[in-house]
Parts: C-alpha cells; sequence; structure tokens
C-alpha cells in the first residue's frame, strides 16, 4: 500500500518535463542549420530523432494529459516572436507533429492568446505571399483539426508557492536578430528626425541676426545630434551581428573549421548591408520625403515576395529568409503606428515643412566611416 | 515552381513511426531523445520501489473529475452551447486557515459559461457551511435536517471590479454588502465608489474581468471564499457542449474526514460536549453510533450530554 500512496504523491513530478527543452531545441536548431523551411526537410529530421516516441513509455492518463499539455505549451512559445522566421516555421511544424501523434484522448489542445492571433495571421498570410505553401497548408491543417483553443491568456494560471517557479531561458540563436532598438529607431524615424531638424536649424536661422547662421545663443542642441543617433544604431547593429556569430562560431567551432571563414565573409555581407543602407537613406534624405514615404513601405512588401518565390537552396536566400519577419514586423508596426504617421504627415504639410538639401549631406557621409574603421 | 502536392498526400504519415515501433508503452531501447532517456531512468527506478504500480485514489478521482464531460452532447438540442461562447475556468478556494495549508489552499475549479448567470455559479458552490445545522439536539436528535443553514440563510454576494452582487431571488434575502459599503463610505476610507447590484440579472458576459485578480464570493454572512478566474476562452467543439452541466466542476480538493471515534469508519456527523459516556471532549460520532450509544429502543435519552449536528470539511469527497 505505501507503494501505491507514493506514486500517487508524484502525480505532478512530469509537470517541468526535464530535457524537452533540450530535445525540442535540438530538432529546430537542425533544421534552422538546415537552411530551409520545407517541410519534408523537417520530417526527415523529425524521423531522424523518431520524436514521435516522445510521447511514449508508460505514462497514466492523467499524467499523459499534463505532460502533453506542457509539451504543445513549450513548443508553442517557439510559434511566435522574437523567434526567427525559419524558427517560427520549424515550430509549426513541431506543433503540427506533436499535435497528431500525441497519445491522449481527445488530443490536448495548443493555446493560442488573444494577444497573439493577429501576429498568427499575420505569419501565416506571410507564408502564403512568399509561396512557402507547405508551411501555409500545415498551419491549415491544424486548424481545420480543430488543435487550437482560442485563449484570453497565453498559459493557463497556476498558482504554486514562489520556489517552485523558474523562468525559461529560450535559445538566443533562434531569436530574430530585430530588436527593440531597431524597431523603434526605423528609418521613418530618422527621417522624421532629420527633417525637424533642418527645419529646426532654418527656423533659427530666419530669427537670427545673420541669415545664413543661427546665432550662437539659439545653439541649444547639438547639431549633428541626428548624424549621431544613426550612427549609435548601425554600431548596436553591427555588435548585434557580432554576437549571433560568436554564438554560432562557438556552437559549431569543433565541427566545421571552415564556418569561420563563413561567418567573417557574412559578417562582411551584413556591414555591406547596412552600409548600403545608410548610403539609401541619405539619398533619400536629400529626395522628396513625403513621396517616398508610402512606396517604401509597398517596396519591402515586394522585396519579400520576390525572395520567397524563388526557391534557391543558396545561402544567400535563406539570410532573406530569416529576415522577411524582421520586414514583415516593421510593417507590423507601421500598421499601428499608421494612424499616427498619417496625423504627422498632415501635420507636416500644414506648417509646411519643407525639405532642404544643403550641404550636410556631404559631410555626414564622411563622419560615419572614420568612427567604423576605428573599431574595426 | 514548388512541387505542394507531396505534403498534400502524407503529411502526417511523414511523421508516424514504423509499424514495428508502435507500442506507446514501450520506450525505444536506443532513443537519441533526453526526454525519454530521463524518463525510462525514472520508470526503471519505479518499478524497483514500488510494490504495487497503479493510479492511487486521489488519481483515479482527479482524472474523472477532469474528463467525465469532456465531448458530451445534450439529448435536447436546445441546450446545446453555441459556438462562440465564451468558457470560464474558476478556481473557487475555501476558507481554510489550516496550518498544514498555508502553502497549498484547498479550492474546487470550475467552468462556467459565460452566457450564464451569477446565480447559478452561486448554486453550484458546495460548501460545508451550507449544510451547518445550529443548535443542541440532544433531546430531539430527529429534527436536526430541518435546520440546515442553506434553507434559513439564502444571502450571498459575488464581489467582482467594485460591485457586489446580491442574491435578491428571495424575499428573505438581505443585503449582505450594505454594511460594507456604508463602512466603507463613512469615512472616506480609500475604496472608491463600491456599488451593490442584484445577482441574478448578471451573467458573466456582462461582467468585465480581470483574470488572475482575486474577487470573492460571501455567504452564510461571512463564509468568504476567494475567486480567481485562471482562465477565458472560446467553446472548443471536443468540451461538453451540454448547457445543463454547467456550471461544471473539474477539480475538487480532497480533505482528511474526521472519523467516528467508535466505529473509526464512517465520517462523524455528530459532536458532544460534557458527555458522560464519551472518553473525550469534545467527541465525534457517526450517527448509527452515536444512537445506538446514547439513546435506548424507544429512543430515550440517555446519559448527560450536550449534541450538535457536525458537518465535516471532506463531505463533499
Amino acid at each position: 500500500m505505501r507503494g501505491v500512496r507514493r506514486e500517487g504523491g508524484r502525480g505532478g513530478g512530469m509537470c517541468s518535463v526535464p530535457g524537452l527543452q533540450a530535445d525540442c531545441e535540438a530538432l529546430l536548431g537542425a533544421f534552422q542549420e538546415a537552411d530551409t523551411v520545407r517541410f519534408e526537410r523537417f520530417a526527415e529530421l523529425w524521423r531522424e530523432r523518431r520524436f514521435h516516441a516522445i510521447f511514449y513509455g508508460r505514462i497514466r492518463a492523467l499524467e499523459r494529459n499534463k505532460f502533453t499539455k506542457k509539451t504543445l505549451e513549450l513548443v508553442q512559445q517557439y510559434f511566435l516572436p522574437p523567434y526567427a522566421f525559419q524558427i517560427r516555421v520549424g515550430a509549426l511544424y513541431l506543433l503540427y507533429g506533436l499535435y497528431s501523434t500525441q497519445l491522449c484522448q481527445p488530443k490536448q489542445k495548443i493555446r493560442i492568446a488573444l494577444k497573439d492571433w493577429p501576429e498568427v495571421q499575420r505569419f501565416q498570410q506571410d507564408l502564403i505571399e512568399s509561396q512557402h505553401y507547405d508551411a501555409a497548408y500545415i498551419f491549415r491543417k491544424l486548424r481545420v483539426a480543430r488543435a487550437f483553443h482560442f485563449t484570453a491568456m497565453p498559459k493557463l494560471l497556476n498558482y504554486r508557492t514562489k520556489k517552485k517557479i523558474q523562468e525559461n531561458e529560450f535559445k538566443e540563436e533562434f531569436k530574430d536578430p530585430s530588436n527593440r532598438v531597431n524597431s523603434l529607431i526605423t528609418n521613418d524615424v530618422l527621417e522624421e528626425l532629420m527633417n525637424i531638424h533642418d527645419h529646426y536649424q532654418k527656423m533659427k536661422c530666419v530669427i537670427s541676426a545673420d541669415k545664413s547662421q543661427p546665432d550662437k545663443a539659439l545653439s541649444l542642441i547639438k547639431d549633428e545630434f541626428v548624424v549621431n543617433l544613426k550612427d549609435i544604431t548601425l554600431e548596436h547593429q553591427e555588435w548585434q551581428q557580432k554576437r549571433m556569430k560568436l554564438f554560432l562560431n562557438a556552437k559549431d567551432a569543433d565541427e566545421i573549421p571552415n564556418r569561420e571563414e563563413e561567418g567573417t565573409s557574412l559578417a562582411s555581407e551584413g556591414s555591406e548591408r547596412a552600409n548600403a543602407l545608410a548610403k539609401i537613406k541619405y539619398r533619400s534624405y536629400s529626395a522628396v520625403a513625403e513621396a517616398s514615404k508610402s512606396r517604401r513601405h509597398r517596396q519591402v512588401k515586394l522585396e519579400s515576395s520576390d525572395s520567397g518565390s524563388d526557391y534557391g537552396k543558396s545561402q544567400s536566400r535563406s539570410r532573406k529568409n530569416s529576415k522577411r519577419p524582421q520586414a514583415a514586423r516593421n510593417r507590423g508596426s507601421a500598421e499601428i503606428q499608421g494612424e499616427m504617421r498619417t496625423m504627422k504627415e498632415t501635420l507636416t504639410r500644414h506648417v509646411g515643412m519643407p525639405v532642404i538639401t544643403e550641404e550636410e549631406t556631404s559631410d555626414e557621409e564622411e563622419v560615419p566611416l572614420p568612427k567604423r574603421k576605428k573599431r574595426r | 515552381m514548388f512541387n505542394g502536392c507531396s505534403v498534400h498526400c502524407s503529411s502526417v504519415d511523414m511523421l508516424l513511426p514504423p509499424d514495428e515501433e508502435k507500442d506507446p508503452e514501450v520506450i525505444p531501447e536506443d532513443s537519441s531523445l533526453l526526454t525519454l532517456r530521463i524518463r525510462k531512468k525514472a520508470l526503471e527506478r519505479r518499478e524497483e520501489t514500488i510494490i504495487v504500480d497503479r493510479a492511487c485514489r486521489q488519481e483515479t478521482l482527479a482524472y474523472e473529475m477532469e474528463s467525465h464531460a469532456i465531448g458530451k452532447r445534450p439529448d435536447n438540442p436546445v441546450d446545446l452551447v453555441e459556438e462562440g461562447e465564451l468558457l470560464l475556468t474558476l478556481n473557487i478556494f475555501y476558507p481554510v486557515i489550516f496550518q498544514k495549508h498555508k502553502d497549498h489552499k484547498p479550492y474546487q475549479t470550475v467552468l462556467v459559461l459565460g452566457s450564464q448567470k451569477l446565480t447559478e455559479l452561486r448554486d453550484s458552490i458546495s460548501c460545508v457551511s451550507d449544510l451547518q445545522i445550529g443548535g443542541e439536539f440532544s433531546n430531539q436528535p430527529d429534527q436536526a435536517p430541518e435546520h440546515i443553514s442553506k434553507d434559513l440563510y439564502k444571502s450571498a454576494f459575488f464581489y467582482f471590479e467594485g460591485i457586489f452582487y446580491n442574491d435578491k431571488r428571495y424575499p428573505e434575502c438581505r443585503d449582505l454588502s450594505r454594511t460594507i459599503i456604508e463602512w466603507s463610505e463613512s469615512h472616506d476610507r480609500g475604496y472608491g465608489n463600491l456599488q451593490s447590484a442584484k445577482m441574478e440579472d448578471y451573467t458573466f458576459n456582462d461582467l468585465s474581468l480581470r483574470i488572475g485578480f482575486p474577487y470573492l464570493f460571501c455567504h452564510q454572512g461571512n463564509c468568504e471564499h476567494i475567486i480567481i478566474i485562471t482562465d477565458i476562452r472560446l467553446i472548443h467543439h471536443d468540451d461538453c457542449l451540454d448547457r445543463n452541466l454547467y456550471p461544471l466542476l473539474i477539480k475538487k480538493h480532497w480533505l482528511c474526514t474526521r472519523k467516528c471515534f467508535v466505529c473509526k469508519m464512517y465520517t462523524a456527523r455528530w459532536v458532544t460536549n460534557k458527555d458522560s459516556l464519551a472518553p473525550e471532549d469534545p467527541c465525534f460520532f457517526c450517527d448509527v453510533c452515536f444512537r445506538m450509544l446514547h439513546y435506548d429502543a424507544e429512543g430515550n435519552k440517555l446519559g448527560e450530554f450536550l449534541a450538535y449536528p457536525y458537518v465535516d470539511p471532506g463531505i463533499f469527497n
């Protein structure tokens, strides 16, 4: 009898599911390394590991329900931002695999919170637009199988004493390189700042004695404020890319020796991109801002669907791939901020803020370069 | 360009195990999965230490409670829960302050539909204080059941977001919240503008609620249950769709029961004080033993004692 009782007492022992996170991350990691979003490849990786067996072993119904719930809850998190596009697709496949191979009767459901649903829909739209039809199909299959619970909160609340709670830490490598800084200081914001700054300068000139130059008394902010801000953002972006590379290199340093080269080539590619971005930025500063604004979003969209439609297995393609959600997010935030921006734009027009092309542009382009050299 | 067809035919098959590996009880020998290696070790350890490997009563009960209504459909189509209905998960805590419940307060978990009235939840909450019987009954033990508190004191209220929802369905119901509101207003104690409403006029859909926030259910004057909404979601095809089964109890606390001092078998129904026949004061008895010991064949009281009906907290086990 004693044995039986103890058994019952340990009913909740499986709660945290030891080892599960490592297994899931290993699978997603392999999928990321495979540099693809094809379901075929995922299924291969799944079969290699015989992942269906994750639910095997003598587990009684109550515990099995609990364990399955935990499993779906864990994997579901990789399906949402901040994870990169590829990881999210991998998580979608993994959810599908786990959902369909689970042994619970009826099946345990995947919780999707109200706040995450728009994000999921946007993701689905992305899949379709970039013609990842296998992923879109898998998502649709889950919908049709009624695999989702539409909930108010991501997790079912559970009250326990403090000592048992521990924060889950997820893999840095899976995360989308985009971040708060990038989403806060977008090209638009920089441009807007630049315009305001120019306008400010000009106003100062107008009220100054010498019309070509503002009075010394009026110099209350640093002139190169916007440029500095842009430099800092770029610097941050580069630092982040480097850190990512360090992660990756540290991971498979002993596995593939020539990965290093690849890494550096990627690095230079990354900073090239940054440079190009900066150039585009400055060119657009000299152009008429209002006209470019609405069009640029469309360009982003176009670019994303373009990159999706050519299915080369090349490195560059997958890189583009993993960058897509960033574009998507920008687009998303653009939607959210849309109202504000239109307001701003109308405001801008009301003030009749001019876009001035001045000699500033020329020396701006030189300022960031020496700095970057210094850091190298 | 891309051949999506290969997926269409066999997306699940691509993930399913080969036939020889289809026994879910057996963990494959050479699995590379860490989870399975850990589980295997745990199971082996269990096999070594355990004598009887089966679910204990608590576990069976918990599973039974959790799953008994899943997928049920009503006989009458009128009672079918409609698509898009909200399903709330409520934890109703018990006002127990025993030391052993310091870390884990007993509660029951109830599923309620958004379109249900607050009174439907109120009627489904089972609490021992509703079953208390006041008074001393050593002279007429048969009359005790007529004095159950539930029938005598019908007032109750829920407190959600600054509003007291009072049960006013019966003429004898009192506004239990009045004293609280008056107390709050009398010295401007900073609880804002508390209001009261009729419980029977509101459904859960009418309320604006916060998940995880402790609310209150109060009945019998001062029996206070914390209520926490842990989840709100849309109803699912696999849920119980029989409206009549809601509020649906899916989890129950399990409390130790006090046993009869004589037979040591049945749950106590009586407690006596100053009992010349009992070794302890107070002393607990089940109904059969109590009558056998304290009354003769004609039902006459033997010896001196005071007898009170006793309702055990574990009565709902």
